[in-house]
């Protein structure tokens, strides 16, 4: 079954009536899609500190004591890790970055040639698809763009690609188009 | 005039923020009537700090490095605590400076378009954006440039556009030198600066382990 990964970045209840639809909508596809969501806002997950430990000290393994090491096995494990967050600033949250920051552990400090550019040699075999669900009632097209950018990078840096990167609103309604998208 | 530069690296002061930094700070100072404050936003409470001052500068400057393709949490964490102020930075002129370990200036250009548009959002003045590629080797040239930046900031409270770019080293590799850069990474050449890490702290063996696999 395929393995699908949410990031759920919203910072605090918001979008809690988006997010109890969403959990309604993956149990619909449950006998297809085996779907992990971890709630951020729930869970104790600090910054990256930059310490190169998951580099040079302990490879691959990232030296805070925290709940980030049930997101990186998820991660690794799954098909396609998908990131929703509401904009802010212009952004995702600072909650969702704080999560893409702490997947270098899964990357090789080693660098090589890849697409033309240097790039981080990879430390597992496969790496899976992302995603990004922007909540973004406004549906501006252009904040859209810049935050996709950033994404597009991430995939490239990962050695994945992003075929998911849509813009919804908080309705009910748009929870099944996003689980249908994953 | 009031400068408030901001070091947004999450090692603070052990870092190459802070020799960015402290460089255009050097420039800045040859300038008469400016005072300096520079914030580290490593701790949430500076942070707030952070927030709450930036509106009582006449320029404020970014300087991060470039984590997973942008900004790091905390300066994330930082920028959501301007929430407040949108659209009201109004006399303020805001600059960034980005560096990255890569060495191309092209990484950062995805985050270099998000801090356009943060500027605008406040309502404040863009000052540019500096982009440091290659920050593990700051030479003392470049090192100069970004003490230029600093001199020449207080004319316009600007970048000098002409000399933004002489602080990356390229923008990208050029076709001769992906060539050459691919054998050297195959042959292990550009693995030295970490393996000299991973034997001295007795894991080199180790250095594909995966941990986190299933």
């Amino acid at each position: 079954m395929r393995k699908i990964t949410i990031i759920n970045g919203c910072s605090d209840g918001t979008h809690s009536v988006f997010e109890e639809a969403l959990s309604t909508e993956i149990e619909k596809h449950k006998t297809t899609l085996s779907v992990e969501v971890f709630k951020l806002r729930d869970m104790n997950i600090g910054y990256c500190t930059g310490c190169w430990s998951c580099w040079v000290k302990t490879p691959g393994l990232c030296s805070i004591k925290d709940d980030m090491p049930q997101i990186l096995r998820s991660v690794e494990a799954s098909d396609r890790t998908v990131f929703l967050s509401p904009v802010s600033m212009d952004f995702v949250t600072a909650q969702t970055k704080k999560i893409c920051d702490r997947l270098i552990p899964l990357a090789h400090p080693y660098i090589e040639v890849y697409r033309g550019e240097f790039h981080h040699v990879k430390r597992y075999d496969s790496y899976p698809e992302l995603g990004v669900l922007l909540i973004d009632p406004e549906k501006d097209v252009e904040r859209f763009d810049v935050i996709r950018n950033v994404f597009e990078r991430l995939s490239i840096n990962l050695k994945s690609s992003l075929p998911l990167s849509m813009m919804i609103d908080d309705t009910e309604s748009e929870a099944a188009n996003a689980v249908s998208s994953l | 005039m009031q400068y408030l530069l901001f070091n947004g690296s999450p090692r603070g002061k052990n870092g190459n923020s802070e020799i960015i930094l402290n460089n255009l700070m050097e420039g800045l100072h040859e300038s008469p009537d400016v005072s300096t404050e520079v914030i580290r936003l490593n701790r949430p409470s500076s942070r707030e700090e952070a927030a709450q001052k930036i509106g009582s500068a006449d320029c404020a400057i970014l300087v991060f490095p470039l984590y997973t393709d942008a900004m790091p949490g905390i300066v994330m964490d930082f920028i959501e605590k301007l929430a407040p102020y949108k659209s009201s930075l109004v006399p303020l002129h805001l600059g960034f400076v980005v560096h990255s370990g890569f060495p191309e200036g092209k990484h950062s250009r995805a985050v270099e378009k998000y801090l356009v548009r943060l500027t605008s959002l406040l309502g404040a003045k863009y000052a540019g954006t500096v982009i440091a590629a290659g920050s593990m080797g700051l030479s003392a040239k470049r090192q100069k440039v970004i003490r230029e930046l600093g001199r020449r900031l207080p004319a316009a409270m600007v970048f000098d556009p002409d000399l933004i770019p002489r602080a990356s080293q390229f923008e990208e590799l050029s076709k001769a030198m992906i060539l050459i850069m691919t054998i050297m990474c195959k042959t292990g050449l550009t693995n030295s600066f970490w393996d000299k890490d991973l034997k001295k702290n007795g894991v080199f063996a180790d250095r594909f382990a995966k941990p986190y696999a299933k």
